[in-house]
């Protein structure tokens, strides 16, 4: 009889601890997920600022008279060379422009909100890449007063913001379905060169 | 059951072990993301002040122009700046090093010449405040066109006004207080170039000589906020000196200039003095809140022009005040003077 208890009792005790065993190894995974998701969220998220401050930083560089050529808020278009002296390409003025295409152009992901950012480089080069998690992107303009301007002489600031989730929706434990984490990036360029 | 219960625990820290080594690593992944941004900002500013710095330092010896400067240190980070071209273009490169990561600015900016707009009398008044006409009245102001050492050139023609003001109002002011008007030579009817007395005329370039004042006064190649020894430089007419006395900031509030000569474009703030047999080639500037007094009982002597742009101006005068105005002296301190400074034409960051 307490041959029996024994095993019955050690049974529910391999047991406890195979659930436990297995709640943790879930636990696991699902936070190394979302870790690793963070941490795409943040990459992403630095890249397309790094994007962005290295074209908007030469608006107007070797140009003369104005340099944007369209001004929206989803939609910038510029002037300006890109190369540093010394560099191949230096000399030609490149037109560069940023606009946005919505979530059918990025179906590769779980999340249906992401949009893709398009840079566009001479009329020709076009450069499409992954979303990288971005949601939402829009430029302001303002002017010496950082005063919103829609007159293209009169910028000389432009704000941008842009909103990035992972492109893997994570499962959401608590409210019971997905969604995921943001980050929100925002940054103010004055292009020396307007 | 004793060695069982040790496996799974081992097996279980091992697990948990793995497990906060990969969310640490991430976390430091992490940092090290937003850390990377701070470098590249950061190296972008090294570089962009480098390039601000050497641009100063260029300005003051122009010799550094083609030189590459030893490694400088600055916010934790070093920079290298090389200064390239043919004066008065420069190429300004400028390489900077933060925690690994290299940035690289370059400006091309060109040292732009003095722009002084035309001199429309010996005394120009660009100013909102009558002066009272007694000081001017008490000088000799004399719009005949001199050579730089104080002779009429000829018949003294072309002539500008001995005293030109900026509107009607202010001519009439000066002409009605006048106790001798023969003090006052130079042009009298602008039409027919007709030179004589009392030169009082209307000549508004109010506009040419606005944004003018503060940026000689921030272009000073000197600037005195004590008491000028005699024998300080105040420039020569092969080197001119644009030099800043600004009294408004010493601990006085007046600074005296004893017995000198210069030339160059004297910017003048506040009460100055000026004791003993003072003579100046160029223009003096009077501009904000200006007193000038000349204690000496000999000669003072200003061949160029004057210019009287401040909100409350006076002169007050022991002995004698000549005023000659002279368009060569003005022209040479023009040629003379390196420049303004540099203005930025191009920056790539």
């Amino acid at each position: 009889m307490s041959t029996f208890l024994d095993i019955l009792g050690s049974s529910f005790i391999a047991g406890m601890l195979l659930l436990m065993v297995m709640k943790m190894n879930l636990f696991m995974s699902n936070a190394s997920f979302e870790s690793d998701n963070e941490l795409k969220l943040q990459q992403n998220a630095k890249t397309l600022a790094e994007i962005l401050n290295n074209d908007f930083r030469k608006i107007g560089y070797r140009h003369t008279g104005t340099a944007f050529l369209t001004a929206e808020k989803e939609h910038i278009k510029f002037v300006g060379d890109l190369q540093r002296p010394g560099e191949s390409g230096f000399g030609i003025v490149d037109t560069v422009e940023y606009f946005i295409r919505d979530a059918s152009y990025s179906p590769g992901t779980t999340n249906p909100d992401d949009i893709i950012m398009v840079r566009v480089l001479n009329e020709t080069d076009s450069i499409t890449g992954s979303s990288l998690g971005l949601v939402k992107l829009q430029f302001n303009y303002l002017d010496s007063l950082s005063i919103p301007t829609a007159d293209l002489t009169k910028i000389k600031y432009i704000k941008t913001e842009f909103w990035v989730e992972p492109m893997e929706q994570a499962d959401n434990f608590i409210t019971g379905h997905q969604d995921s984490v943001f980050t929100y990036w925002e940054f103010t360029i004055n292009p020396r060169n307007i | 059951m004793g060695k069982s219960s040790l496996i799974v625990v081992l097996g279980l820290s091992v697990i948990v072990a793995f497990f906060i080594l990969k969310l640490n690593a991430n976390s430091k992944e992490n940092l090290s993301t937003t850390v990377n941004m701070f470098e590249q900002t950061q190296a972008r500013l090294i570089a962009n002040t480098g390039v601000e710095i050497y641009l100063e330092k260029l300005y003051s010896d122009l010799t550094l122009i083609n030189t590459t400067s030893f490694p400088q240190n600055l916010f934790n980070g070093s920079y290298i700046v090389n200064l390239a071209g043919t004066l008065p273009n420069v190429r300004v490169t400028s390489t900077a090093t933060f925690q690994g990561i290299t940035h690289t600015s370059v400006a091309d900016a060109w040292l732009e010449p003095i722009n002084l707009p035309r001199l429309p009398g010996g005394i120009y008044l660009n100013t909102a405040l009558v002066i009272d006409p007694k000081e001017i009245g008490d000088m000799n102001v004399s719009g005949l066109t001199h050579d730089p050492s104080g002779n009429i050139k000829g018949d003294g023609k072309p002539a500008v006004w001995a005293v030109a003001v900026d509107d009607a109002v202010q001519r009439d002011n000066i002409l009605n207080g006048l106790k001798k008007p023969e003090k006052l030579t130079g042009l009298i009817n602008p039409t027919t170039g007709e030179t004589g007395f009392p030169s009082v005329g209307v000549d508004n370039v109010s506009d040419e000589w606005a944004g003018t004042y503060q940026y000689l006064a921030n272009a000073a190649d000197q600037t005195f906020i004590q008491d000028i020894p005699n024998g300080a430089d105040l420039g020569t007419l092969t080197n001119p000196k644009i030099t800043l006395i600004n009294a408004a900031a010493s601990d006085g509030k007046t600074i005296m200039v004893n017995g000198n000569e210069g030339a160059g474009i004297l910017v003048v703030n506040g009460n100055v003095k000026f004791a003993g047999n003072f003579s100046f080639k160029g223009l003096i500037l009077c501009y904000k809140n200006t007193d000038i007094t000349f204690e000496s009982t000999g000669t003072n002597e200003v061949i160029g022009g004057v210019v009287v742009a401040g909100q409350s101006i006076g002169f007050k005068l022991t002995g004698t005040m000549n005023v000659k105005y002279s368009l060569d002296v003005l022209n040479l301190i023009k040629t003379n003077l390196k420049a303004d400074g540099f203005t930025i034409l191009s920056w790539y960051e």
